[in-house]
């Protein structure tokens, strides 16, 4: 009985994981605002002003329901082992460093190419912001979480095959 | 029958271990550890005063100052807050004396998305999970 937890245990601890870096999470964003703010070009970042102050909120998120697939996904499977447990974990390890160094470095460095950019360069350089950070946002949670839901349906298929 | 005993003893058991380290980490989410100094000056027989905090004390809640320590000898201690004003009333103050005291304390997120979904946050991951127990248990 007690072998048939051990997904959800896996899944709750995912939780708990996620949850404890939460605060790292909101931290780097917070340095997201303040650095997108305090930019030479701040002007050509577009979107990145309304979408920074509930970025952190969106991935963190999106990490606890990539944890909730993993502990339903393995408990509905059986299909299920610490590796698994590794990845998720993994990609939350994962997006905070994508933030930090999106945060630290690549703003800077994005700040720079609109600098030296002209015309049309300037928005295209500006946009690649917006870009980036939707991308560490959603690869937070999706990749793992499209991951978890495709395993499952293959597991569903193979399932129906024996059937 | 089997299963209902599962699910109960599952929830059971997943709640005892999981639960506080979850609230736990939801608290650390909405809040920030913030510590503030001030120069608190008291008259003769005055073992009280005011402090202005910077931002709002978590849930207004006295017990969310983590420590008040004191640069003198004394043992300082929170004893109401006023959400309205966010003036904090320290107590136990040695009179007619100066001193610098340092408060730290739970204070709420600046977050706007947080500030309006925090207090929902707790029924929605510890209710997602459990829903996530039923819903693996379904077609077993």
């Amino acid at each position: 009985m007690l072998k048939r937890l051990v997904p959800s245990i896996m899944g709750w601890l995912v939780v708990v994981i996620t949850l404890a870096l939460a605060p790292t999470i909101e931290t780097y964003n917070g340095c997201v605002t303040s650095n997108v703010s305090a930019a030479t070009n701040a002007s050509y970042m577009l979107g990145m002003t309304a979408l920074d102050d509930f970025g952190g909120f969106l991935m963190i998120m999106a990490l606890l329901v990539s944890g909730g697939l993993f502990a339903v996904s393995g408990m509905r499977t059986k299909n299920y082992n610490v590796s698994d447990m590794m990845q998720v974990i993994g990609a939350v390890i994962i997006s905070v460093i994508a933030l930090a160094m999106f945060s630290g470095s690549i703003i800077g460095y994005i700040d720079s190419l609109i600098t030296a950019g002209t015309g049309f360069a300037k928005t295209a350089y500006g946009i690649l912001t917006v870009i980036i950070y939707i991308t560490i946002i959603a690869g937070a949670g999706g990749f793992v979480g499209w991951k978890t839901y495709r395993a499952r349906k293959r597991s569903k298929k193979s399932a129906t095959r024996y059937v | 029958m089997g299963k209902v005993i599962f699910i109960v003893l599952a929830i059971f058991l997943l709640l005892g271990v999981f639960s506080s380290p979850i609230l736990d980490g939801i608290k650390g989410w909405r809040t920030e550890d913030t510590t503030q100094s001030f120069a608190v000056s008291t008259g003769a027989g005055q073992t009280t005063a005011n402090v202005t905090l910077s931002s709002d004390l978590f849930q207004d809640d006295v017990s969310e100052v983590v420590s008040i320590s004191s640069n003198i000898s004394e043992s300082p201690a929170a004893t109401n807050y006023t959400a309205s004003t966010k003036v904090l009333l320290v107590s136990a103050l040695t009179a007619s004396q100066n001193r610098t005291l340092s408060i730290n304390y739970y204070a709420d997120s600046e977050s706007t998305i947080m500030q309006a979904v925090g207090p929902f946050l707790g029924v929605l991951i510890i209710g997602g999970l459990i829903f996530g127990i039923f819903i693996s248990m379904r077609r077993r």
